[in-house]
């Protein structure tokens, strides 16, 4: 039976090896520059025409465009649109990597699957907001960790926890991306593997699994998107946090 | 020729638009995108628990190692962490709660 793991396994394209490092060019880096192309064709294609009334090109774009300054606006506030090209480059990014993974290629790699990508990703949100918090009010951001009306006593308790249910957000910004796309494609394969077990005795019975696939597949889709969302959705709270203080 | 075969839409189109603007008529929403919790959210307050205990685990962990106190910060952290995943938790709840009170229209700040 196939592997349902092998899909994660990342290989060398390019062996490059500085000072003891190991930085091969891998097939994951190589679906990270496919994704930023897609991403940068869909841009410039998109808005090259400048129609009055969009094509359909010019309307994806235009919808993604209008959906993350939504969102941004809506979760961070107006202050917060001046971060916007820093966000909808994070939504497109990470969804272009969940969406070119659901590509039937042989060769195929979901670079969202792997907890190192997205936690570097979150640890540049998590870095970044927080310089920010303390470019924007100097050293009276660490007032966001003394929680409002505590009495002073309980201070030291609570402060301490404060600082760590801060500093554990982009483990769980992380988690949350990488573990839906690992569950949902190895979910896939496992079932689509089940169809050609299944199929070399009997061939009829194989149509269960086939369909509980195409379910999963429509599925997968929607928590591609849906993990996009939630990833910028989460990075523009924590902006509202860095910028406003509430 | 072009006069008989004019499409109907602009006679009644404000009307269709109204109609359709109309926030008791949008479909998506009224079937439950936003306002009501998804199955995501319950998986979120349970990554948030695991998050912040394992992140209180690894930074005891990694202070205990570091200035040499074996296990106390260890144990430090475990509590810290735990308490912090429940407040992290605590709050995705009350944004969702938010977010319901607001019939679905955003996110909602917390």
């Amino acid at each position: 039976m196939a592997d349902p793991l092998h899909q994660f396994e990342i290989h060398r394209l390019v062996p490059i090896q500085i000072a003891g490092l190991d930085l091969s060019f891998t097939n994951s880096s190589l679906w990270m520059l496919i994704a930023v192309g897609c991403a940068y064709w869909l841009l410039i294609a998109g808005t090259r025409q400048h129609a009055l009334v969009p094509g359909r090109l010019q309307s994806v774009v235009e919808l993604a465009y209008e959906f993350v300054a939504g969102m941004v606006r809506d979760n961070a506030g107006k202050e917060g649109m001046r971060y916007f090209p820093l966000i909808f480059t994070l939504f497109l990014f990470i969804l272009m990597g969940n969406m070119l993974g659901m590509l039937p290629l042989p060769f195929g790699f979901t670079f969202t699957s792997h907890i190192i990508v997205t936690f570097t990703l979150a640890l540049g949100v998590f870095l970044g907001v927080t310089i920010l918090g303390f470019y924007l009010h100097g050293t009276h951001f660490l007032t966001f960790f003394v929680p409002h009306g505590a009495p002073k006593v309980m201070l030291p308790l609570l402060v301490p926890i404060e600082v760590l249910s801060y500093c554990v957000r982009p483990i769980s910004l992380s988690v949350r991306l990488f573990c839906n796309m690992m569950a949902g494609h190895t979910m896939m394969k496992v079932f689509a593997g089940f169809i050609v077990t299944l199929f070399s005795y009997w061939a009829v019975p194989a149509i269960a699994p086939l369909a509980v696939t195409v379910a999963l597949t429509g599925f997968e889709f929607a928590v591609a998107f849906l993990q996009a969302y939630i990833f910028t959705v989460l990075t523009c709270i924590y902006l509202h946090d860095a910028i406003h203080m509430h | 020729m072009a006069g008989e075969k004019r499409p109907p839409a602009f006679d009644d189109f404000d009307a269709r638009l109204a109609k359709l603007r109309r926030p008791d008529a949008a479909p998506e929403r009224a079937e439950g995108g936003e306002a009501r919790p998804r199955w995501g959210d319950g998986l979120q307050v349970g990554i948030e628990l695991v998050a912040g205990l394992g992140g209180g685990l690894l930074l005891g962990w990694a202070f205990d190692s570091w200035l040499g106190t074996a296990p106390i910060l260890l144990v430090v952290g475990f509590v810290l962490g735990a308490a912090a995943g429940m407040l992290n938790a605590w709050r995705w709840m009350r944004r969702l709660e938010a977010r319901m009170r607001d019939g679905g229209s955003g996110e909602g700040s917390p």
